[in-house]
């Protein structure tokens, strides 16, 4: 599981609220009183008035943006991309000017001032991004919809190597513990070209094939709209910074979409190291087809870095594990640890046990052992 | 035609000739190339990072992601290196210690992130390192020749 203490939104809205008062309030004194100011700092009057007025209009208005922020940063997301780029840009140019000696030295404490500004609004933005994701992160389980149970479960995934499979063999068995009957459908992609081990040629087609996004096409899953799982869980790796294409094929093929509208599905996400978009391309995908996203997971395998990413590229091309022989010893494992599965044990009981809305959207935390504050490296 | 051949000549390209004369990393001007430098590293970072949970659908996000990953930061250092190193002959191997300092720059910028959002990737000392691979052999040949 991911799940760290952070800085709270607080601070950045403080922060927030320092910045629009400096920019506002200052630039307001800056306008008034420029004379005496630039006097006592020894720096020149500005030989450009319109110039300078125009600047400090500028900064005044981002000092109004940032105030806005600060007020409902959820519902201002936009303004902190215009902050970041705004504020960078000023930072740039003071640098800039100064270098080539047109610039006083007091300027640089709005340069240094700005650069700083343009990282915190950078932070703040990459926190307000997505916040439904990082609730389901938290390891709550979300309240389901309300309809009959029937406690089948349905498992849909894709695995190449066997990680995804492991994964899901532990939810299924939480599953089953607590009561659930458990059907599995494999993605099973049309193409030949997914499978391993494979070819350095297969390799750099599946790679290219991943990051420009290209589709493939699966074998029919066979579910009705009217099925009769009340829950769905779908499973799926990390090929180059994206989910895999034949879980993505599943989304993509109209005759799968109903399966998930109006049923509570759930999510699990493997991979060597980078989970954070392919669990977003996940979860958005299940939504865009009406899912209703109780629970996520995602997992990396053991490992410090760098060995455990050279301990992929070295099973990617030997096909197998503990290859080359010479480095057997400092070679990391390719699927997901011991403790992880565990936790996904116990995600598959959660899972089982998961409420019905009572009112529609309030989560409803069921206690879960291992989804706790602190990130475990899986 | 005479206006737009005047308008033409009239831009003024100084600051892209600034930008190029100061990515060969005189010595003069160390403390403005390293403030460029680290800003573009700390750039491509938080972007690679915010784009993580945004516009799931986008090819061009996917692509701009994973040259966010490495390569983009990687090949850049590796260009500077051999630019300056053509530029300033002799300064090769103080430049590649330039060159780690804006590795850990990279990394920091990554994990500084985990600070703010309580579920992200930080930095990814993995496919850092894979950049490393790119940068640093491209720079110390550069340096020998």
């Amino acid at each position: 599981m991911h799940f760290h203490s952070a800085i709270p939104i607080k601070v950045f809205r403080y922060l927030c609220l320092l910045t629009a008062l400096a920019n506002a309030g200052g630039n307001l004194g800056m306008l008034l009183f420029y004379r005496p100011i630039l006097e006592f700092v020894g720096a020149p009057l500005p030989k450009d008035l319109y110039s300078f007025a125009f600047v400090c209009g500028f900064s005044f208005t981002v000092g109004v943006l940032a105030f806005l922020v600060f007020l409902a940063p959820d519902k201002t997301v936009p303004l902190l991309v215009v902050g970041v780029v705004g504020k960078a840009i000023y930072a740039m140019f003071t640098f800039y000017f100064r270098s080539r000696g047109e610039l006083h030295p007091f300027y640089m404490i709005f340069g240094w001032w700005d650069a700083m500004y343009s990282v915190i609004f950078f932070l703040f933005l990459i926190r307000l991004v997505s916040p439904d994701l990082t609730v389901l992160n938290r390891g709550d389980i979300l309240e389901g919809i309300e309809r009959p149970r029937t406690n089948k479960a349905l498992l849909v995934y894709f695995s190449m190597t066997g990680n995804g499979s492991r994964a899901m063999k532990r939810v299924r068995e939480g599953l089953e513990s607590r009561g659930y009957t458990v059907d599995e459908k494999l993605c099973e992609s049309t193409e030949t070209l997914f499978h391993f081990p494979f070819t350095l040629m297969v390799f750099i087609r599946i790679m290219l094939r991943a990051i420009f996004r290209v589709p493939t096409t699966i074998k029919p899953l066979g579910i009705s709209d009217n099925h009769s799982y009340d829950l769905i869980v779908v499973e799926s790796q990390t090929w180059f910074v994206g989910m895999s294409a034949p879980v993505e094929a599943v989304f993509q093929d109209a005759a799968n979409r109903g399966m998930f509208a109006g049923r509570d599905v759930a999510a699990v996400n493997v991979c060597r190291g980078l989970w954070q978009r392919p669990q977003a391309q996940l979860i958005r995908r299940i939504q865009s087809v009406g899912g209703h996203v109780v629970g996520v997971r995602a997992y990396e395998n053991p490992g410090r870095e760098p060995i455990r990413c050279f301990s992929l590229f070295f099973f990617l091309g030997t096909g197998a594990t503990g290859k080359p022989a010479f480095l057997k010893n400092v070679l990391t494992p390719q699927h997901i640890s011991s403790a992880a599965e565990s936790e996904l044990v116990s995600f598959g009981q959660a899972l089982a046990e998961r409420k019905q809305a009572a009112l529609p959207g309030l989560p409803f935390l069921v206690s879960l052992p291992g989804a706790a504050t602190s990130a475990v490296r899986a | 035609m005479d206006f737009i051949i005047s308008f033409l000549r009239e831009g003024t390209w100084g600051p892209f000739r600034d930008l190029i004369e100061l990515l060969s990393l005189p010595a003069a001007r160390t403390k403005e190339w390293f403030l460029l430098l680290s800003a573009f590293i700390i750039l491509c970072e938080l972007t690679r990072l915010a784009l993580s949970t945004v516009f799931t659908r986008s090819v061009l996000t996917q692509v701009v992601r994973c040259l966010l990953t490495f390569p983009a930061q990687a090949i850049t250092l590796a260009g500077v290196l051999v630019w300056a190193d053509y530029r300033h002959p002799g300064r090769g191997w103080i430049n590649l210690g330039y060159a780690l300092l804006f590795y850990v720059i990279w990394y920091l910028a990554g994990q500084v992130v985990l600070l703010a959002r309580p579920d992200t990737e930080g930095a990814d000392p993995g496919f850092m390192t894979v950049g490393a691979l790119i940068t640093f052999p491209v720079g110390i040949i550069a340096a020998i020749i």
